[in-house]
């Protein structure tokens, strides 16, 4: 922790969220949330009404295929809709804030990209079991994040030329993955579909793979919160008050790092979230990027991004336009609504 | 002259007036199988018209391919079958041209290899037409269900001046399909699918699948619908492990598509074709069963797979057998 709290907070510009407004956020969020969740575990084919659900969640799923179904397919999606949601969230927070970029995303590490292109590689030369996939997708995103830092490192993580290194490491790897596709053919078709980003089917053993990753990463991110409203600063300010930029963007760029890599090898790469929820949720608060306490900001971030989430995961599986859309494409589609909505009101 | 040297001799006359007359039928018939011009209609309504029999045939639609091999004539190369060669064909690579993929197939080869017909599929060449016939014809068939696969048999037998043998496989194939339906016994529920990753889709009784197990008396789980009657190509539809097990076939015939779903999604293990070992990964014959060959071959294995007791394994080149979907490594 930094050693003189009083200069690092005197440095910092932080506006003061009000109380009500706080409280109006997280609690429609988590009604939001909670709607969603039910909702989630009560629809679909084989019908159950509520108190069904709350029956058969802690039924023998030996004996009931709803149960089953319940315990094995429903709660599962729905968790790792929050899960990924919260995680991708956060991390785009933690990106915009250490790059002091309002359009940075997880994927301007390198991170969503290299994931795709191990999980890719791995799927077209020996198609491994799921656990094991999951693990490459996350080492694969971790390495190309790596890979992105070590291209900025000669800056000290300039935001710049930290930008820029993402951009390029992320084509690189999917020119790669367009290759491997290519030279694949035919066998890389439910590769394509994984792509698209989608919570279809994904059981326990995913989400088994997933919440860990994601807890780490979000207990990380609180932890070291305090050095994201120090970064937001001029670097000089930095220095002069005895913090090291370079190794803080890389811890912290690490941290998003490890959150968005598992989120893609569970889900795809699933667009939008990671950079619309942390505006969604300043503009909630009413505050900008660099005048808020990230202790706050980035729980709430993933509160916020959790209840979207797992929001239009439902909407998607209401089926409300005759199919149900995976949520690659739903978020982008709604992220990229809501994004024109805060460009036009000028909040990005 | 005895009567009976009498007899013998105008027995020999009418003999011969009878082989004459049969030659001179035949020589005729097969002339009249053979005269060109022949015009040809294909699936998009274009008459396409032949003035002599096509020499260097490409197969881009693997039911071209099929049908010209049960007609007798051969192609000089097809499209790329799921990246392999139509194994169901016993198509030695060697001896074929590879094409490209059906729906990017290689126009510079195309040209090279003096390609004067092209057989495609609607959807996929019929959009580069223009492309196409800069090289050969184009004929392009839009095959769904059964009656789609005699009328292109017809079509395409027809501009080698085989029409009489194209009839001939309908019919038989028809005989086949009355006969198998006389002896298969209902009570059985069957699914057709096939799986990309995460998603999966699942076939109507309308298509040519579905409707084999109409004749094979066995239930389609997934039932028919209504607007493939509008629009043929509305045969299939996504489906999720939580339908599936609500649906819960006793046979699952699966294309051979890639990914974990079946390994990775407990729900499968509870579906009575995974119980009961019954469910099967299938050549890639299935994806275009519309040829006289593929359309027996998948017909008589489905029959045996279903009434294992009752109809004969039938013999199928070894790599287009339908193989036992595994659920566990």
């Amino acid at each position: 922790m930094p050693n003189n709290q009083n200069i690092i907070e005197s440095a910092l510009i932080a506006q003061p969220i009000k109380k009500l407004r706080l409280s109006l956020v997280v609690g429609v969020s988590v009604v939001i949330m909670l709607a969603s969740f039910l909702f989630m575990l009560s629809a679909g084919r084989m019908s159950t009404d509520l108190l069904e659900v709350a029956a058969l969640l802690f039924a023998d799923s030996e004996t009931s295929n709803k149960a089953l179904v319940i315990q094995e397919l429903r709660l599962p999606r729905a968790l790792i809709a929050i899960l990924v949601g919260a995680a991708l969230s956060m991390a785009g927070t933690i990106i915009q804030s250490i790059t002091r970029n309002p359009l940075g995303s997880p994927s301007l590490t390198g991170v969503t990209a290299g994931a795709a292109f191990a999980i890719v590689l791995a799927f077209v030369t020996y198609s491994p079991k799921t656990d094991i996939l999951m693990l490459v997708g996350t080492f694969g995103g971790i390495c190309a994040a790596l890979i992105t830092f070590s291209l900025a490192r000669q800056s000290r993580f300039d935001p710049v030329h930290l930008t820029l290194a993402g951009v390029s490491v992320s084509i690189f790897f999917m020119a790669a993955i367009s290759a491997l596709m290519l030279l694949y053919g035919e066998s890389t078709n439910a590769i394509y579909f994984w792509l698209i980003g989608s919570f279809s089917g994904r059981t326990m053993v995913e989400l088994s793979h997933l919440w860990y990753w994601v807890f780490i990463g979000l207990a990380l991110g609180v932890i070291f919160s305090p050095y994201l409203n120090l970064l937001l600063l001029d670097d000089d300010i930095c220095h002069s008050i005895g913090i090291n930029v370079t190794k803080w963007r890389f811890i912290l760029g690490l941290i998003a790092v490890i959150l968005t890599a598992a989120c893609v090898a569970v889900a795809g790469p699933v667009g939008f979230i990671g950079f619309i929820v942390p505006h969604i949720t300043r503009k909630l608060l009413g505050v900008q990027l660099a005048s808020i306490d990230h202790k706050i900001l980035l729980p709430l971030t993933a509160l916020v991004g959790g209840a979207l989430t797992i929001f239009m995961d439902a909407l998607s599986r209401s089926q409300i336009i005759g199919i149900e859309l995976p949520i690659g494409i739903s978020s982008t589609f709604i992220g990229g609504i809501l994004f024109v909505i805060l460009f036009k009101k000028r909040s990005i | 002259m005895t009567d009976k040297h009498k007899l013998e001799g105008m027995k020999m006359k009418i003999k011969t007036l009878i082989s004459a007359s049969l030659f001179a039928v035949l020589s005729y018939g097969s002339a009249l199988a053979a005269e060109y011009p022949v015009i040809v209609a294909d699936d998009r309504n274009i008459a396409v018209t032949f003035t002599e029999k096509p020499k260097n045939v490409a197969a881009l639609n693997i039911v071209g391919a099929d049908i010209m091999k049960a007609i007798g004539e051969k192609p000089i190369g097809v499209s790329s079958y799921g990246g392999e060669m139509p194994v169901y064909l016993e198509y030695d690579a060697k001896d074929y041209v590879d094409f490209g993929l059906l729906h990017q197939p290689n126009f510079e080869l195309l040209t090279e290899q003096n390609v004067d017909l092209v057989i495609g599929l609607t959807a996929y060449n019929a959009p580069f037409a223009e492309e196409f016939v800069k090289i050969g014809k184009l004929l392009t068939y839009d095959i769904m269900n059964i009656e789609d696969s005699f009328r292109a048999t017809n079509s395409v037998a027809k501009i080698f001046g085989q029409s009489e043998k194209a009839a001939e496989l309908n019919d038989s194939f028809k005989e086949l399909l009355n006969d198998y339906h006389e002896k298969s016994k209902p009570g059985q529920s069957a699914i057709f699918m096939w799986v990309y990753g995460d998603l999966m889709y699942a076939y109507y009784t309308e298509g040519i699948q579905g409707s084999f197990l109409q004749f094979l008396n066995t239930k389609n789980a997934m039932g028919s619908n209504l607007n493939a009657l509008i629009d043929k190509h509305d045969i299939a539809r996504p489906i999720d492990p939580e339908e599936l097990l609500e649906l819960n076939p006793d046979v699952i015939f699966s294309f051979r598509s890639e990914g974990n779903t079946y390994k990775n999604n407990p729900v499968f293990s509870k579906i009575n074709a995974f119980k009961n070992k019954r469910a099967y990964h299938v050549g890639l014959q299935y994806t275009q069963p519309h040829g006289p060959i593929a359309r027996d071959m998948i017909f008589k294995e489905m029959a045996h797979l279903l009434f294992p007791k009752t109809f004969e394994k039938p013999n199928i080149p070894a790599g287009a057998e339908a193989v036992a979907l595994k659920f566990v490594d």
